[in-house]
């Protein structure tokens, strides 16, 4: 007769707590994304044109490291899209890595390459948004998604839309401090969060 | 300043220098204006260029600013520089803060670089600033501020200037050249024309000016050359003119001298003679004569001056052959068409109608004649003959009448000198030895010139003594000069100008003055002269006569009669302004009148010999109508007489309106009539109190003739113990001034006296004494009559008042006993008691009468009135006494058989007739005729006045009339007293003419009576007629057996007496009663039983709630209550509001069973 009371304590603790985390980690839900990710892909590397660091680098490749989780089926599904843009663009100067990262993050500083220069956020779910935007800050790595609810969330750069056409969202503060250096003709037309 | 006179110079300078002028203004223009010009574009061009640059670098750095981003900032500046005028840049923001900037070398920014909102120029032209603002979406973010150099431009604007500096310059250089080439050029026809001019200014009237072009200027030379040929033409002619006018001029110059000296000469002569040998002199100094002649010509005939003719070759004066002669033929010639010259052929004599004169043998073969004219006029002939053959020219005659002209104002001047000498000394002579003062005198007022006349007049010893006075020492006021002058200054003379002047010894002379002024060309007086004469014995004697006239005139204007004065023809010559207004025309219509067209034709029958009668000698007084202007007539009265005036008779009326007294005649003799038809006696008196004055009234009234009473004393004529006794009253009232009036009794002429108002009023003087007095009286008999009547219905009614209050009270006592009856009657049966019922009741019912005839008395006791027929109730009442009364009475009756309807109730007439048959049989105890009368009866204005309740209207008059004892007279007055009677005790109730009376004042009518003692009475009722039909029968009613079985009747009542036997009797007749004491117990009962009362009965007068009030309220809580309302003695007011409220019946208390039955059933329908 007390084990199922007992039971029942314990499960209520553990939805308690999960509860507790979800408040105190930000969690990410799903969130859509709504420009398809070829469209995606040629805004980015146009926006990279922007971007005085980049030009600055000298570099000629753009190594482009995708964040996915492979326990959720729509960010492997993104990601794929993705790769599908790139291969088919025909963009030599952009190089897509895809980065899996587990559900707690942690495998994130290892899994990404030095060359990285850009983090490509897919939908992630139950995930802390600020291991990404820690990582690309220290490493002055531009992050990018296709999610535009993850630009108000601290990724740098994102895409959504506006009227049917897509719209770059820009925040300046994780931009800045991920080292990007848009011109300010390109923060023009973008919608700026600051 | 101009250094040189610009005149001065020649016509190619002049133009040369203005054209100089005006390119030199022009290349200053240019050089000023071009270069400012240009740098003015190439400013523009510059800010233009600063303004573009930084919109394009606003442009640019727009979002560089709102994102931060310097690097975009900078390379905006890139694209900027490669402006190489660019000195800086700056981009700010907002606030101020300088985000970033440029500046080329040398250049040092500082706050005057970004504080300036506007965009200036340097002040020494090194830059330009430009400022845009930067804007982000609408949003002003900073500012771009441009500096652009300005040196390159100014250096170019340097070269430019320079550039045209020279340009103008050789354009002035080359304009001076040019100028003065076409100046030359244009100038040099003019200049030779000028040259030409010159030429011929000088002397060289050969020269002509070249004809060098085609244009005005070769025009104007040819021109030239063409006026020049034109002058020089002119010139010759001139020259030739002025050679032969030279001549001629120097002839007259000669002449004039000849003439001047000829002018001096006339002016010294005297005589006409000596003028004329000055003029022959002259003549022969100019032509050389052999004869000469002057003759004067004045008024168609010749009067001679001079004639010489050379005899023996000596000049001599022969004798004129014509003296104030007509002119001959030749000398009309001359006279009328002008100078002549006669030159003869060798051997030709004397002409056939020439009168040779002198030398008659030889004569003269050159004659010339010329007029001596004075203006236009021909004043006379000058003629100069010479033997030699041409020996004069035509120019001679001219000159010969040049001669006569100028001689000829002087020939005429030397004759009227003098005579006007000879005139002047005649007129001179005139006006000293005038017998009348003649004088002049100057526009102030003073004589500058007088005769002796004139100073004897004012008694001055000389004329000069007369000259040196004043105008304050000649009139006594000095405005009569102001006067006078002014007059004629205005009119240019005065006649007969009376006035009075000062003599030398101050007295007054009056003179009458003719003058007029003396004017001057522009006809403005120079001074002013006349005569006077002395007119002062005149003017006495006009004085007198004047006021002898006037006096004379007062009388005859001021008369109140009209005066007319006609001559024997009988029209009128003089008539006064009284004559005017009686006759309504004015004098000067009236003095083209005659007297009889004052009077209508049918007046005139014997004025022929009225007219022969006054002419006569015979005076005449008249009376007539004269016929006004306006047609009215006026009677007049005349007085007629014959007068002389310078011997010449003429007749003379004064007249007089008679209207007014014929007025004042009528007014006497209408007022005396009219005291005649007073209807009141008019006494006078004199101060004795003896009459002078008896109308005709007073005869009537008092009986006695006037011839009878005049002259005797008042107080005997009219005996009457009043006036004895307030004789002393009535004296000291009147003396006093104030009147009298009072009544007493006065004594006809036979003895008998009557009643009398008399007021007596003083007669006064003017001063305010007593001069008589007026007596005025008159019958007041009728009047008296009519106030006891008046008292008498007033005792009447108070009377009826008190009876009535009594009646009521008897009711209510009446009420319960009479209603008893009806139950005990029901109780008692057959018994024995029956007969004492019957005559309680009787006795009961006969109380209840007696009160009704007292309620008549007293209110009339409305009953049932409608239309009935008086005769109908007479034949019933003869029926009734006819059978009653005794049969020594004679019963008689006269009743019209087309008597009016009365609006009457029928019972109440019956027991007036009634009554007044008892009274008439209880009048004859022994018998005798009792007579019914029934007839119309009109009352009239008089009737109306002599009885006091009668009104105009028809009447219905029934007359009782007995044989009886009569009325005494101390009685009469109170027979329709209530309770007033002559029979015995018990033997009449005193109420029967009091019930008379008051049911015929009820009525409308009234009633008189006339009796006297042993003869009998008469007693006349009028009724008012009803006007309408007669009308119909009225049925009899017929007696109903009631059951109230099954009905509840509500019996209100304050007495609980009357309750209860109203109670009792209705229960008696099967009714269901209840009861209650007043209207508020009524109410709530009927509220308790509404559904089983069918009727109720209720006294009206009660405390608490009255039967009106309970009426209303029960008549709201059921409509169809049958309601029948009791009371003793109801106010006509009372019963219309219960009609109004729709009652089923009234009952007056006290009312038997039957009564009461009848009306619950007529209520209720059972």
């Amino acid at each position: 007769m007390n084990a199922i009371p007992t039971l029942r304590s314990s499960v209520l603790k553990v939805v308690a707590m999960l509860s507790i985390m979800v408040a105190l980690m930000q969690p990410v839900e799903a969130q859509e994304v709504l420009v398809p990710s070829n469209i995606q892909l040629a805004l980015v590397d146009k926006i990279l044109s922007f971007d005085r660091a980049v030009s600055r680098s000298g570099d000629q490749v753009i190594v482009i490291g995708i964040v996915y989780q492979k326990e959720y089926r729509k960010s492997v599904t993104e990601k794929d899209d993705l790769l599908k843009a790139s291969e088919a663009g025909g963009r030599g100067r952009i190089q897509m890595i895809p980065i899996e990262v587990n559900g707690s993050g942690d495998n994130l500083q290892s899994s990404v390459p030095d060359e990285v220069t850009v983090l490509y956020v897919m939908p992630l779910r139950w995930f802390n948004l600020d291991i990404i935007t820690s990582l690309s800050r220290s490493r002055r790595i531009l992050t990018v998604t296709g999610v535009s609810e993850y630009v108000h969330a601290g990724v740098a750069l994102g895409f959504s839309v506006k009227d049917e056409r897509p719209q770059i969202l820009i925040n300046l503060r994780a931009a800045r401090a991920e080292g990007a250096d848009f011109s300010s003709k390109l923060l023009n037309i973008a919608k700026v969060i600051q | 300043m101009i250094p040189f006179n610009i005149r001065h110079l020649g016509l190619r300078t002049k133009l040369a220098l203005i054209v100089s002028v005006i390119i030199g203004l022009i290349s200053i223009f240019i050089f000023v204006y071009f270069p400012q010009r240009h740098r003015e574009q190439e400013m523009e061009g510059t800010a233009a260029r600063a303004k573009s640059i930084a919109v394009m670098t606003a442009f640019n750095v727009g979002a560089a600013i709102l994102f931060d981003d310097t690097t975009t900032i900078h390379e905006a500046f890139g694209a900027a520089r490669e402006n190489k005028d660019l000195m800086y840049i700056i981009v700010q923001d907002k606030q101020g803060v300088i985000l970033a900037s440029y500046s080329g070398d040398k250049v040092s920014l500082g706050h005057s670089h970004v504080s300036v909102a506007e965009d200036f120029i340097s002040e020494e032209e090194e830059f330009y600033q430009s400022s845009v603002p930067v804007l982000h979406r609408g949003e002003e973010l900073g500012k771009v501020i441009i500096g652009i150099s300005l040196q390159q431009l100014n250096e170019e604007v340097r070269s430019v200037r320079m550039a045209i500096g020279a340009l103008s310059a050789l354009i002035f250089l080359a304009g001076i050249v040019i100028a003065y080439w076409t100046s030359t050029w244009i100038t040099t026809p003019l200049r030779l024309i000028a040259h030409t001019a010159q030429q011929i200014s000088a002397g060289d009237i050969s020269k002509r000016a070249p004809e060098i072009s085609q244009d005005e200027v070769g025009k104007m030379a040819r021109a030239f050359n063409v006026m020049v040929d034109n002058l020089e033409t002119v010139n010759r002619e001139l020259e030739s003119r002025v050679r032969e006018r030279t001549s001629q001029l120097q002839f007259q110059s000669e002449r004039l001298a000849v003439f001047s000296q000829t002018g001096q000469a006339l002016n010294s002569a005297a005589t006409p003679l000596d003028a004329a040998r000055i003029i022959a002199d002259v003549a022969d100094r100019l032509f050389g004569w052999d004869a000469c002649t002057i003759d004067y010509y004045s008024h168609g005939s010749i009067f001679p001056v001079l004639n010489i003719d050379t005899i023996n070759d000596v000049r001599t004066d022969v004798p004129a052959t014509l003296v104030n002669r007509p002119p001959t033929e030749r000398m009309q010639r001359i006279i009328e068409k002008g100078a002549e010259i006669i030159c003869r052929a060798p051997g030709e004599g004397f002409p056939r109608n020439v009168v040779p004169f002198g030398d008659t043998q030889r004569p003269s073969m050159s004659l010339m004649f010329a007029p001596i004219k004075s203006g236009e006029k021909v004043t006379g002939i000058l003629s100069i003959q010479s033997y030699r053959q041409d020996a004069y020219k035509d120019d001679d005659l001219k000159t010969l009448q040049s001669l006569a002209d100028y001689c000829g104002g002087a020939l005429e001047r030397i004759q009227n000198t003098d005579a006007l000498r000879t005139s002047e000394k005649k007129y001179r002579d005139i006006v000293e030895f005038a017998p009348v003062g003649i004088y002049q005198f100057g526009k102030d007022g003073t004589i500058v010139s007088a005769n002796s006349e004139m100073s004897r007049i004012l008694g001055y010893s000389s004329v000069e003594e007369l000259i040196r006075c004043g105008m304050e020492q000649l009139y006594f006021d000095v405005n009569d000069s102001e006067r006078l002058i002014d007059i004629l200054e205005r009119n240019g003379s005065a006649q007969n100008v009376e006035i009075r002047w000062k003599k030398k010894d101050g007295s007054p002379v009056w003179i009458e003055l003719a003058s007029h002024a003396i004017e001057d060309e522009q006809e403005k007086a120079l001074c002013f002269e006349g005569f006077v004469k002395d007119i002062s014995p005149r003017k006495k004697a006009d004085e007198a006569l004047k006021e002898s006239l006037a006096f004379q005139r007062a009388i005859f204007e001021g008369s109140r009669d009209a005066v007319f004065i006609a001559a024997d023809n009988s029209a009128f010559v003089s008539v006064n302004e009284a004559a005017c207004q009686l006759t309504g025309y004015s004098k000067e219509e009236l003095l083209s009148m005659r007297i009889p067209d004052l009077h209508d034709e049918a007046d005139l029958d014997a004025y022929d010999q009225f007219h022969d009668r006054i002419m006569g000698g015979e005076q005449i007084l008249s009376e007539a109508s004269i016929r006004r202007k306006d047609g009215t007539k006026v009677e007049t009265e005349f007085n007629n007489t014959r007068i002389f005036i310078g011997g010449v008779p003429f007749m003379h009326t004064t007249a007089r309106d008679s209207t007014e007294r014929q007025k004042a005649q009528s007014h006497i003799v209408f007022q005396a009539r009219l005291l005649d038809a007073v209807e009141e006696a008019v006494i006078a008196t004199d101060h004795d109190g003896r009459i002078v004055f008896w109308n005709s009234f007073a005869r009537k009234l008092y009986g006695w003739e006037e011839a009878d009473v005049l002259g005797k004393n008042l107080i005997e004529a009219i005996p009457s113990p009043d006036g004895r006794s307030r004789a002393g009253e009535i004296a000291k009232r009147l003396l006093s001034g104030g009147s009298w009036s009072g009544e007493m009794v006065v004594h006809r002429r036979d003895g008998t006296s009557f009643p009398a108002q008399v007021a007596d009023s003083p007669i006064l003087e003017e001063g305010g004494g007593l001069i008589g007095m007026v007596s005025v009286s008159v019958d007041i008999s009728e009047r008296k009559a009519l106030e006891t009547q008046f008292l008498r219905a007033q005792r009447l009614e108070s009377l009826g008042t008190l009876a009535g209050g009594i009646a009521h009270d008897l009711n209510n006592v009446l009420g319960p006993i009479m209603l008893t009856f009806d139950i005990l009657r029901q109780d008692i049966g057959e018994g024995k008691y029956k007969k004492l019922l019957e005559n309680a009741e009787s006795s009961t019912l006969r109380g209840k009468n007696i009160v009704s005839q007292i309620l008549m008395f007293a209110r009339g006791n409305q009953g049932e009135r409608g239309p009935i027929q008086s005769k109908h109730i007479i034949k019933e009442v003869l029926g009734i006494i006819g059978e009653t009364f005794p049969r020594n009475i004679e019963i008689k009756s006269d009743i019209l058989k087309d008597l009016p309807p009365l609006n009457a109730d029928a019972t109440q007439i019956h027991q007036v007739i009634m009554n007044l048959c008892v009274n008439a049989r209880d009048a004859m105890p022994n018998g005798g005729v009792l007579t019914l009368k029934a007839q119309n009866f009109e009352v009239d204005e008089q009737f109306e006045k002599l009885h006091i309740s009668a009104k105009r209207g028809r009447y219905v008059l029934l007359s009782i009339s007995d044989t009886g004892t009569g009325i005494p007279s101390e009685i009469i007055d109170r027979i329709f007293d209530p309770f007033f009677t002559t029979k015995g005790a018990g033997k009449g109730t005193g109420l029967g003419l009091s019930t008379v009376h008051a049911v015929v004042k009820n009525h409308g009518g009234f009633v008189d009576v006339k009796s006297e003692p042993e003869h009998g009475s008469t007693f006349r009722v009028f009724l008012p007629a009803l006007e309408g039909d007669e009308p119909p029968f009225q049925r009899k009613e017929v007696e109903i057996e009631w059951n109230g079985k099954g009905h509840t009747i509500l019996v209100v009542d304050d007495e609980e007496t009357v309750r209860e036997v109203t109670k009792q009797s209705l229960e008696t007749f099967g009714y269901e009663v209840l009861t209650a004491e007043d209207g508020v117990a009524a109410v709530v009962n009927f509220s308790l039983n509404r559904e089983r009362i069918s009727a109720v009965v209720t006294d009206v007068m009660m405390p608490l709630m009255d039967g009106i009030a309970l009426t209303r309220a029960l008549r709201r809580m059921e409509p169809n209550l049958k309601i029948i309302a009791v009371s003793g003695m109801l106010p006509e007011s009372y019963v219309h509001i219960l009609e109004n409220m729709g009652v089923d019946a009234i009952l007056s208390k006290p009312f038997t069973s039957r009564d009461l039955m009848k009306a619950l059933g007529d209520a209720l329908l059972i």
